[in-house]
């Protein structure tokens, strides 16, 4: 790759600044998955179309298979591996389990990187807030039925903490 | 009645932790230094004889570590399935759009990309054969090596069918038709292929059939089996489109990292998953039904036609299920099943949850509704006329004995619809509604549990239980979890033998190295198959821990052991924690670590007469669809779905809900939304935004109902049940359309389209 085609970025990634150097056409996902080993975000079509990469960008879901790594710069990216501490598990991620939101699991780290949006966002969205919010996350094995219970079920129980 | 400890409750799953915090590892998610990445070059063209395939430029581009061919192949060029017709790599002439000619292994993705794009070959285009209708007039052949373009026929008969029709009082004849179906596993197929000391390879993957992997990559490196390690990763998905089709990915990946002698990477673009990987065969069906004045099933007749693509893969068995379901969870004692599937050049069909069975299904129902409608019959009860019972036999003439749950499920799904009001609710609906229709339908079906007898030597399973001293379990299967949960329902299966917690039982991540080939996890077998092996190594181990017992004079007889609630009970109130007597055990040297084998027995099939004993036992379904139909657009939406099944004993009921519930969804995606566009062979529909899977918002009410009726060769009274919340969606849509709209549909999917058409041809 010719000099000019790469560039410094500086952005934070679950918390911690970091800077990189990286190529114009190299991908966020890319840069998550290849250059800091957060893997949680999956490529599952490339093209923005299943939302298996979702993370957030300054609090917003993307499919990062779309969003350059440059354009990343001077942001906040949130990943599915920086919603909980290790040894913690977020409410959104213990509903999921215990509603049989999980199944294969591949959409499962961009399915609760929106939700996680969405229940910032919204901390007490209706059935059909939640669809909407999660229409562009594909899921093949679950039907969608226990996701939608478990972000219901998320919401109340952080709405009860919040108190 | 048995009560239980652990089967029947939803144990929490062993990989959902792992999964929720991303830490799950799929294939592309393992690195080994100096991975190299792998390619696949692909035929422009979809039928035509191969005169140059040029890989000079590619092969000179730095960082390109190996371009291989068909002649480049050290072992065998084949795809091993059931007929063993298809090369991995094209040598002589191409079938199908994008068949392979070429692989490529590069240092990083970009430089892969730039090898694959300066491979040039030459093809000498022919016309090729894309419809089931060009293919059986024979013209052109398919594939040299059949004498026809007929891979495989069955045929079933029974009875005196010519006087079952002579003699009824309504026969029913109609011509049914379906589309593709995409499994759309949202992680793609990826194999990662590395190569050890002494010529082993070991090969990291995401499957359904370890097994065929190794058989596969011990083929075209002409190598031992005992050279092959196959090991399963985290599989996003499979829907039977990680049966047969890893192998060729495997393969690839394989042969490249053999002559390169560095690890290779092969995951594929959804593009060209869509493109070349299986699919649900489209179907042409012609079904013919006799029937008495109330309602008998009286005869059956029909030709059952699948189109393979241009090898048989996995066509001959998936063929010969859709025969052996062809008529419905019904008495009938006349039938002529016939079934084809032929060839043409197109990408190869193969297994999809049902897997020969929904296309078949969609006739089958579709035809019950018009003869309940015709003979003024409600099509709940001509159902119920009709359907099994013990002692009824079924096309084959298998006489039923036990576990006959259909009866079952239609009173479970009519009284959670709540029939009546629902009726007279949809009724007052369309009264008032001028642009808006809503129709009820109803399907029925059964489902053969297991391979059945075609599937021959791969009638089987292997388990492997160790106990260890602090009375933890740690157990291996040769099935796959996929996704579906399988190694939660194993765990709760070993668990409630050992009477001890499900969390003290880890299930050891499935591999070839660590069972004997079990066969394929297909046919709704992994639970049944894998849970009967597990039990009998389970009893052999308890049978060493009773001897010990006696020899300590810890109990008088055997017959006063219970294990429970995490005791071992050894004559009246008297107990020992299970982890105690694991130590007292490992101290005396008991064998704790036991194999068990597990053969289905009984099956039987004559392939001149289509009679037999198809399968061990069957599983039972009943669906009940709401839809409302936009009379403008003719847009369908599925308000709400209701699916009663009977599989034996249930297991984990949360588990067995969300394999409900997905293969509904699935059921929904194949019936309205998933149109797969094939022009001259080629997929135009080959992304997410236009090969259309339900979305979280395309989905209605989804309600399954559990229906249980053990099985006493089951697993705790379990059979199988991953496939038929999938199959008999269709004609409950199908039947709801006609029921609001008064419109007849004969082809999957409904499009609106089709509704439209239908609805201003009246």
């Amino acid at each position: 790759m010719k000099k000019g085609f790469v560039h410094e970025i500086n952005f934070t990634v679950n918390g911690i600044k970091r800077a990189l150097s990286v190529h114009s056409n190299e991908t966020l996902l890319k840069v998550l998955r290849e250059h800091y080993g957060l893997t949680g975000a999956k490529e599952g079509c490339g093209g923005g179309e299943c939302g298996a990469c979702t993370v957030l960008l300054n609090g917003s879901p993307v499919n990062s298979c779309l969003v350059l790594a440059v354009e990343a710069d001077n942001a906040h990216i949130l990943t599915i591996e920086g919603i909980a501490a290790k040894d913690s598990i977020h409410p959104i991620q213990q509903a999921f389990i215990e509603y049989g939101a999980v199944q294969c699991g591949f959409c499962t780290p961009g399915m609760i990187m929106t939700a996680y949006a969405l229940l910032q966002k919204n901390p007490d969205p209706d059935e059909a807030q939640i669809k909407r919010a999660l229409s562009g996350n594909l899921c093949r094995c679950t039907g969608y039925v226990q996701i939608i219970e478990a972000v219901k079920a998320a919401a109340k129980r952080m709405k009860g903490k919040r108190g | 009645m048995k009560h239980y400890s652990s089967v029947g409750k939803n144990v929490k799953r062993y990989d959902a932790e792992e999964k929720v915090k991303g830490t799950s590892v799929f294939t592309d998610d393992l690195n080994f230094p100096g991975t190299l990445y792998a390619g696949v070059y692909r035929s422009p063209e979809s039928c035509g004889r191969i005169k140059k395939i040029n890989t000079v430029k590619a092969a000179k581009i730095p960082g390109v570590r190996a371009v291989m061919t068909a002649k480049d192949i050290p072992g065998r060029n084949i795809v091993p399935v059931v007929f063993d017709d298809q090369p991995l790599l094209a040598e002589k002439y191409v079938r199908y759009h994008r068949e392979p000619l070429a692989i490529v292994a590069a240092d990083d993705r970009n430089t892969l990309k730039k090898a694959l794009k300066a491979i040039e070959c030459d093809i000498e285009e022919t016309e090729g054969v894309f419809t089931i209708r060009e293919s059986l007039k024979k013209k052109r052949i398919v594939n040299g090596l059949y004498k026809d373009n007929i891979f495989q026929q069955y045929v079933v008969e029974k009875g005196d069918v010519k006087k079952a029709f002579a003699g009824a009082f309504l026969t029913v004849k109609n011509s049914y038709s379906t589309n593709y179906q995409e499994h759309a596993y949202l992680e793609p197929q990826s194999m990662l292929v590395k190569p050890e000391l002494n010529g082993i390879f070991s090969v990291f993957g995401s499957m359904q059939c370890p097994f065929y992997v190794q058989d596969a990559v011990s083929a075209v490196l002409g190598i031992g089996l005992a050279n092959v390690s196959v090991h399963l990763m985290s599989t996003g998905g499979g829907f039977g489109g990680k049966e047969d089709v890893p192998s060729i990915v495997a393969a690839v990946a394989a042969l490249l990292s053999h002559r390169t002698g560095r690890p290779v990477k092969y995951i594929l673009d959804r593009d060209e998953d869509i493109s070349v990987m299986s699919k649900r065969h489209p179907s042409y069906i012609e079904y013919e039904s006799a029937f008495s004045k109330n309602g008998k099933l009286l005869g059956v007749r029909t030709d059952y036609y699948l189109d393979a693509g241009a090898y048989s893969t996995l066509s001959p068995i998936v063929l010969w299920r859709g025969v052996i379901h062809a008529v419905g969870p019904y008495e009938c004692p006349a039938v002529s099943i016939k079934g084809y599937a032929v060839a043409t050049n197109k990408v190869p069909c193969g297994a999809y949850r049902g897997f020969g069975t929904p296309q078949i299904i969609f006739a089958s129902e579709t035809q019950m509704d018009i003869a309940a409608e015709k003979l003024g019959i409600d099509p709940v009860r001509i159902r119920e006329l009709n359907a099994f019972k013990k002692g009824s036999e079924t096309a084959t003439g298998q006489v039923l004995k036990e576990s006959i749950g259909i009866r079952k499920t239609i009173d479970a799904a009519v009284s959670r619809c709540d029939i009546g009001k629902t009726r007279s609710e949809i009724a007052s609906f369309n009264k008032k509604q001028r642009y808006k229709k809503r129709g009820l339908g109803i399907s029925c079906l059964f489902y053969g549990v297991g391979l059945g007898a075609r599937g021959g030597p791969l009638q089987k399973g292997g388990a492997f239980v160790s106990v260890f001293k602090d009375g933890t379990v740690q157990f291996s299967v040769g099935t796959a979890e996929m996704g579906q949960g399988m190694y939660t329902v194993l765990g709760q299966i070993v668990s409630e033998s050992f009477g001890i917690n499900p969390s003290a039982v880890l299930p050891q991540r499935v591999s070839t190295e660590k069972v004997g080939d079990s066969g394929p996890t297909v046919a709704s077998r992994a639970t049944f198959i894998s849970g009967n092996a597990l039990l009998i190594a389970c009893d052999k181990i308890k049978s060493s821990l009773l001897s010990f017992m006696l020899s300590e004079k810890m109990i008088r007889k055997a017959s006063d052991v219970k294990f429970e609630k995490g005791y071992v009970y050894t004559g009246g109130k008297k107990k020992i924690p299970f982890t105690e007597l694991s130590s007292k055990a490992w101290a005396g040297r008991v064998k704790m670590a036991e194999y068990g084998w597990y053969l289905p027995q009984g099956t039987s099939f004559d392939i001149r007469t289509g009679r037999g004993d198809a399968y061990v036992v069957y599983s039972y379904a009943t669906n009940i669809a709401i839809v409302e139909v936009d009379m403008l657009t003719y847009r369908t939406k599925v308000l709400k779905l209701i699916s009663a099944e009977e599989f034996g004993k249930v297991v984990n009921p949360l588990l067995a809900e969300g394999q409900i519930q997905g293969g509904n969804a699935q059921g929904i995606g194949w019936s309205l939304y998933e149109n797969m566009v094939v022009k001259n062979g080629k997929i135009l529909t080959d992304d997410f935004s236009t090969y259309l899977i339900p979305s979280i918002l395309d989905i209605g009410q989804i309600e399954p109902v559990i229906v249980e009726e053990p099985y006493k060769g089951g697993p705790w009274g379990a059979k199988g049940m991953g496939e038929m919340p999938l199959m008999g969606i269709a004609p409950s849509i199908g039947n709801a359309i006609y029921d609001a709209t008064g419109t007849r549909l004969k082809k999957v999917p409904f499009t609106p389209e089709d509704i439209c058409n239908g609805h201003k041809s009246k």
